[in-house]
């Protein structure tokens, strides 16, 4: 009897040290609003976005843009918080309604993240997927970009103003901003910033970034002093502002670069460039990024691909940090960011899966996201590097776009959550316009026996087999959207063949590398900031970034007239215009657009848009 | 000892140039380019070319093999062929602390509710809970390890009164069998204090601490890609899910193992002796019987840390945990980082060939014959 009792109080003993040590720790400095069990409380369309700097004149969009900001600063654009009216910081367990007058202890975003980000630099990330977010809260940008609204408002910078054909635009900077390291940041640094993304090009550089800052004449651009830099453009380009809000506007303290620079020279060699060496150096020391930048937090651990920790700079420009801490880590897939969000783990989280936004909507979450248009296509080879493939023939291309039914890939793959479209803007997006979708309408429609008839025709006249070459990411649901499309291109008689794997290693190198492909699974992800580079990038017959081999002068044009166009009105009628070009010679074809953006606790306040799904926690607070 | 460990290491030279012969060739087999890794969607085929030769991509295998082996020698495991080209070195010890504490944990767990369960089966050979036992390490040994995973996040994470009021039914079941036990045993002889009391105060405890447990139940977190490096209670709740998932199947080899080596102990003379001697019945089981009969188990719990160590991908997948296994298979063998597989073979196969002979001289400490043996 003694043994049998011992031995289950030896059993208990165990599980009641197990379960001691599973307590809840109350002590543990435990997040403010990550013990919330979110989301809690049904908003009442589900979508609103996070609040953005006000826009006050709250007009629809037709300004000419970008709005200047404020030169006061007083009237509520700023982004410093309201201060309370009491002098002194409210007690804890108080309500916190509005802001704060001092970072709170304790409080703590836990933020899960799409993707980890490899470097803190704004030369080495690349958007708002991949470290966009932690990024801008390190250095802050001149310009926040109000995605309803499709104007920028002025954030380190106080204004911005364009002449009349959009070739030279002048930005006034904020006086009194210092650098970490106690530097003054000063008009130079923002010349001196942007021509980091012409150094060191190799790993880790941000291609599309420094695309659009090629659009800048540095030659010709002006800084004739310390708070005003006269930027001079090689074209007209009247969503110019957009850049500022994206990693070029996110100004990095030239003198440190420059410093790092003579330390890391010795170490380079022909093929790494001191310029790389720096920015990885910058990736694995928070000291480095800290001394250089003036954002709303500081780094104060890092660990490059896995997570990021962010402090609240005790000195921010805009006032007082309310949240102390921010954790970016990676829970694996948009999935599980949302059930661990649901779960209480995390405050913030970064969603992009029309399944698991549906989700997150019928639960009443607290959503602030972006469409990004041209997110879901299909790629066609017409001949990459002078190959000899089939997608030339435009017959081709339209006989996929009859073949394929759009509705059939959403119910195989996504549960019928998709948004599809067949235009390049979608109808819940800014740049919409009933023109547009009337030129989309102008592509070949769904009709297997049309798209058989024109592959019969195509094999009579060039002897070609009927085979096609689909490459497609096998990312869920990639292997769903492969086999749905092969069935419906087998069944207007074509023969597929289908490579599936992962982004990296297979549709990078087949469509990139190698272009071996014939048609491959592809998105632009043209968000309202950056659609006019998005396309101008992918289309036009110039452009290095042109997988497809596509190029047709009314293209080209359409996309000139996009640059130019001087506000809201203007930029739909060009859009339509390169829809137009689009829906005659099917570059590519469009099937949806992707959502993406962020699910907060409901508690989480003010959290504010540097970009279209780019965000800024300086002026949010954590409602107890 | 030490000429074990250095035998051990000295045999250690040839299986790793092996391993990292036949892993270095094989990566190289996989499609796929380290280079469009480092540069992602945006890069240009311009790009590409400069990176990969930047990154000597452009050489011969033999002469990549080569370079990777000289540095390896001196210490040098390389750089990750992804941004922004870390040590590999530091990416390991990095990677290393989670999946070691995870391994730990899962192999603690596995032991204590395998010697328990093997020791009472043993004890208990044939009869009504044995083959209960039985029955749950053939239904345990059968869940997947992802299955496992999965099947906890939606109990105990989001469906957790499920777990939580049946622990409160064997709460109420383990209390009722002993408040039999004591009033049977009160019925029997009043006099017998020590025996009715004994169940009666057991009985207290249990429902004490089992109850205690069914009230303080943790929120247990969807994800363990938090780090509580400072939290030990912390790092335990977030890590209790995968660890449990990645025992289970464990605790199902353990106790089997244990329970037909102390089958076999059970019938030796000396179990025969002790029990002559009117040695009680726990004491005999747990200190007499169980360390003759560790061998295979421990044998086993060696091979099966150092399969955990580097192994535990899927586990470390479904909960975010960012782990060696992680590390070596989503950062290095399906991007073809290879440096980073090289130097994570390596490491694993040093790591796990110490902890063998570490198991071979715990042998001489288990069983006083091989110890004597060697004087």
């Amino acid at each position: 009897m003694r043994s049998w009792l011992l031995k289950l109080l030896a059993l208990l003993l165990a599980f009641g040290l197990v379960a001691a040590a599973c307590g809840n720790d109350d002590d543990g400095g435990v997040t403010a609003g990550g013990d919330e069990p979110a989301p809690a409380q049904p908003d009442d369309d589900g979508d609103d976005p996070a609040p953005a700097p006000a826009d006050d004149d709250g007009d629809d969009g037709d300004d000419p843009a970008p709005a200047p900001a404020d030169d006061d600063g007083d009237d509520g654009d700023d982004p410093a918080p309201a201060p309370a009216d009491d002098d002194e910081a409210p007690p804890e367990e108080e309500p916190m309604m509005d802001g704060c007058e001092a970072t709170v202890p304790g409080t703590k975003i836990n933020y899960a993240v799409y993707s980890p980000n490899a470097n803190m630099d704004p030369t080495g990330s690349s958007g708002a997927l991949v470290g966009g977010t932690q990024i801008v809260n390190v250095w802050d940008v001149l310009m926040a970009f109000d995605p309803e609204s499709g104007v920028s408002n002025g954030q380190a910078a106080e204004s911005l103003t364009p002449n009349d054909d959009f070739t030279e635009w002048t930005l006034k900077i904020r006086s009194g901003i210092t650098y970490g390291n106690g530097d003054a940041f000063v008009a130079q640094d923002v010349v001196d910033s942007m021509l980091r993304f012409f150094d060191g090009r190799g790993d880790g550089m941000n291609n599309r970034a420094a695309g659009s800052v090629g659009l800048i004449d540095f030659d010709n651009t002006e800084v004739p002093d310390d708070s005003t830099v006269i930027f001079r453009l090689h074209r007209g380009w009247s969503t110019f502002h957009t850049l500022l809000g994206d990693e070029p506007g996110m100004i990095v303290n030239p003198r440190v670069i420059a410093q790092l620079l003579d330390e890391e020279a010795a170490n380079a060699t022909e093929e790494t460039s001191a310029a790389r060496l720096v920015r990885n150096r910058m990736a694995v020391t928070p000291e480095l990024v800290n001394a250089a930048s003036f954002g709303p937090y500081e780094v104060a651990e890092v660990e490059p691909n896995v997570r990021t920790v962010l402090r609240a700079r005790d000195d921010y420009w805009g006032g007082p940090v309310c949240i102390e801490e921010i954790e970016f880590t990676f829970p694996g897939s948009s999935v599980a960011n949302w059930e661990a969000f649901q779960a209480g783990d995390f405050n913030a989280a970064f969603l992009r899966d029309p399944r698991v936004f549906a989700d997150a909507r019928e639960a009443g979450a607290v959503l602030s996201s972006e469409y990004q248009n041209v997110g879901g296509l299909f790629l066609f080879n017409q001949g990459v590097r002078g190959a000899d493939v089939i997608g030339k023939d435009i017959r081709i291309r339209q006989a996929v776009h009859h073949a394929i039914n759009r509705e059939i890939i959403n119910e195989r793959a996504f549960e019928g959550k998709l948004n599809t479209t067949n235009a390049i803007a979608d109808e819940g997006t800014l740049l919409w316009s009933p023109e547009l979708q009337e030129c989309a309408d102008r592509e070949p429609a769904f009709d297997t026996d049309a798209a058989a008839a024109l592959v019969e025709e195509v094999k009579a006249d060039t002897g070609w087999d009927g085979s096609l070459f689909l490459v497609h990411a096998d990312t869920d649901p990639g292997p769903e959207i492969a086999q749905a499309v092969e069935g419906m291109l087998e069944a207007a008689g074509f023969e597929v063949e289908v490579a599936l794997g992962p982004v990296t290693t297979v549709l990078i190198p087949r469509v990139i590398v190698q272009a071996d492909y014939e048609m491959a699974g592809w998105g632009f992800n043209a968000d309202g900031a950056t659609w006019v580079a998005s396309l101008n990038d992918n289309l036009l017959s110039t452009s290095r970034s042109n997988r497809m081999a596509f190029g047709h002068p009314d293209m080209d044009a359409a996309l000139g007239e996009l640059y130019g166009a001087a506000n809201v009105d203007d930029q739909r009628a060009a859009l339509a215009a390169v829809q137009c070009v689009w829906s005659e010679q099917l570059p590519a074809m469009v099937y949806s657009v992707t959502e993406e953006g962020l699910v907060l606790a409901p508690n989480v306040k003010g959290v504010q848009r540097a970009g279209a799904t780019i965000f800024l926690f300086g002026n949010a607070y954590i409602e107890n | 000892m030490l000429r074990v460990i250095g035998l051990k290491l000295v045999r250690l030279v040839p299986v790793l140039f092996l391993v990292s012969l036949a892993t270095f060739f094989l990566i190289d087999l996989i499609p796929g380019d380290p280079a469009a890794v480092a540069l992602g969607t945006d890069a240009t085929i311009e790009d590409l070319e400069a990176i990969r030769k930047s990154l000597g991509l452009d050489k011969p295998i033999t002469e990549r093999y080569t370079d990777w082996l000289s540095g390896a020698v001196t210490g040098d495991l390389g750089q990750s062929l992804r941004p922004p080209n870390e040590p590999v070195s530091d990416l390991l010890q990095r990677s290393a602390g989670p999946t070691l504490r995870l391994s730990a944990m899962a192999l603690g767990m596995s032991f204590l509710i395998a010697i328990f369960l093997g020791v009472w089966s043993a004890h208990a050979a044939g009869n009504r809970a044995d083959r209960v036992v039985s029955g749950t390490m053939f239904a345990f040994i059968s869940i997947p390890t992802f299955l496992a995973g999965l099947l906890f996040i939606f109990f105990f994470v989001f469906r957790e009164s499920v777990p939580r009021y049946l622990w409160l039914i064997v709460v109420g079941l383990v209390v009722l069998r002993l408040a039999y036990l004591a009033i049977s045993r009160l019925w029997e002889d009043r006099s017998d204090v020590s025996g009715w009391a004994g169940y009666a105060i057991a009985m207290l405890v249990v429902a004490g601490l089992l109850f205690w447990v069914f009230v303080q139940w943790p929120d247990f977190p969807r994800t363990a890609s938090h780090r509580y490096d400072d939290n030990w209670r912390e790092q335990i709740r977030s890590l209790f899910l995968p660890a449990l998932a990645l025992a289970l199947s464990e605790i199902a080899v353990f106790t089997r193992l244990l329970r037909a080596d102390m089958l076999s102990t059970l019938q030796e003379q000396f179990v025969l002796s002790s029990r002559a001697k009117g040695m009680p019945t726990w004491r005999i089981l747990f200190r007499d019987a169980l360390r003759p009969s560790s061998f295979s188990l421990i044998t086993v719990a060696g091979i099966t840390l150092g399969r955990l160590i580097g192994g535990t991908v899927i586990i470390e997948s479904i909960f975010g945990l960012e782990g060696l296994g992680k590390l070596i298979v989503g950062t290095g063998v399906i991007p073809k980082n290879y440096t980073i597989v090289q130097g994570g073979v390596l490491v694993l196969a040093v790591g796990y060939v110490l902890l063998n002979a570490i198991i071979d001289i715990s042998y001489q400490y288990l069983d006083p014959r091989i110890r004597r043996g060697r004087v």
